[in-house]
C-alpha cells in the first residue's frame, strides 16, 4: 500500500509528510536539550563557584570543526542527489560518516582522560551535567551514524526505484544531522569557555 | 524549513560562534599572553570569514535547488 504524500508536498500543510514528522521530532528534541540546557543553567545561577578550565578546549575546538566540516559534506550529500549525481552523493555521505566517527573517538580520549583522573560525572555538579549534556549529544551522534550507514548501505538501493523518495529521506536525515550539529554550537561555548 | 534553509541558519550561527571563541581567544591572551591564544583568535576571524563567504556563494549556488 502506498502512503499518499511521501514525495509529494500535502495542500494542508504545506510540506510533505516525512518533513513534518521530521520537524515534530525535531521539536521534541528541542524540548528535551532545552530542559538540560535550563537545568545547566539553574545550577550555575545556584551555585557559589563555578570551575573553570576543566574541560580541554582544543579538543571540543576540533570537535566543532569537525561537526561544521559534517554538516557541509551532508548538505552536499544531498545536493548532489538533487542533481542526479549518486556517486557524489554516495562519497559526501561516507565522508560524513567517518567525520562523525572522527567526532566520537576524540570523545573517547576527552571522557577516558577525565576518567582516568577520576573525574568522573560523580566528582562534582559541573561534571554530572557536562557528562548528561556531551553523553546525551554522542547518543544522538550515533543514532545519526545508523540513520547513514543504513542509507550508504541496504538503503541505497531505493535510489534506483524511489529517487525522489530517496532524496527526500536523505534531507530529512540532514535536518536532524544539522540540529545535531547546532546542539553543539551551543554546547562548546556553554560548556568549555564560559 | 527546508535543509538548504537549515543549512544557511547553521552557517550563520557557525560564523557568531567564531566570533565569539576569537573574542575569548583574545580575552585568554591578553590574560596569559601566550601566543597559542593569539594564533587561535586570529585563526578564529579567518575560519568567521571563509564560512561567511562560504555561506554567500552556497546561497547563490543553491538557489534553484
Amino acid at each position: 500500500m502506498n502512503i499518499p504524500y511521501t514525495v509529494e508536498t500535502r495542500p494542508d500543510t504545506g510540506l510533505a509528510n516525512g518533513k513534518l514528522g521530521i520537524w515534530l521530532f525535531l521539536a521534541s528534541e528541542v524540548m528535551l536539550f532545552g530542559a538540560l540546557f535550563s537545568s545547566y543553567i539553574i545550577l550555575r545561577m545556584g551555585s557559589v563557584e563555578w570551575p573553570h578550565g576543566e574541560l580541554n578546549v582544543w579538543l571540543g575546538a576540533a570537535n566543532t570543526v569537525i561537526l561544521i566540516s559534517s554538516s557541509v559534506t551532508m548538505v552536499m550529500a544531498w545536493a548532489s542527489l538533487k542533481l542526479n549525481d549518486h556517486g557524489k552523493h554516495r562519497l559526501y555521505l561516507i565522508l560524513t560518516f567517518v567525520l562523525a566517527a572522527f567526532f566520537l573517538v576524540n570523545k573517547y580520549f576527552e571522557y577516558s582522560g577525565h576518567l582516568t583522573r577520576g573525574e568522573g560525572p560523580w566528582h562534582s555538579t559541573f561534571l554530572a551535567i557536562y557528562f548528561t549534556l556531551t553523553g546525551l549529544h554522542g547518543l544522538h551522534i550515533v543514532g545519526g551514524m545508523i540513520v547513514m550507514g543504513y542509507f550508504i548501505g541496504p538503503g541505497a538501493k531505493m535510489w534506483k526505484t524511489k529517487p525522489e523518495q530517496f532524496t527526500n529521506r536523505i534531507e530529512y536525515t540532514g535536518l536532524y544531522w544539522h540540529f545535531v550539529d547546532l546542539v553543539w554550537i551551543f554546547l562548546f561555548p556553554v560548556l568549555y569557555l564560559l | 524549513m527546508s535543509l538548504r534553509r537549515f543549512h544557511l541558519l547553521f552557517i550563520a550561527l557557525s560564523v557568531v560562534l567564531a566570533a565569539f571563541f576569537a573574542a575569548w581567544a583574545g580575552g585568554q591572551y591578553r590574560l596569559a599572553h601566550e601566543m597559542r591564544f593569539a594564533v587561535t583568535s586570529l585563526v578564529c576571524v579567518a575560519s568567521g570569514a571563509a564560512l561567511a563567504v562560504y555561506g554567500a556563494r552556497f546561497q547563490r549556488k543553491t538557489k534553484n535547488l
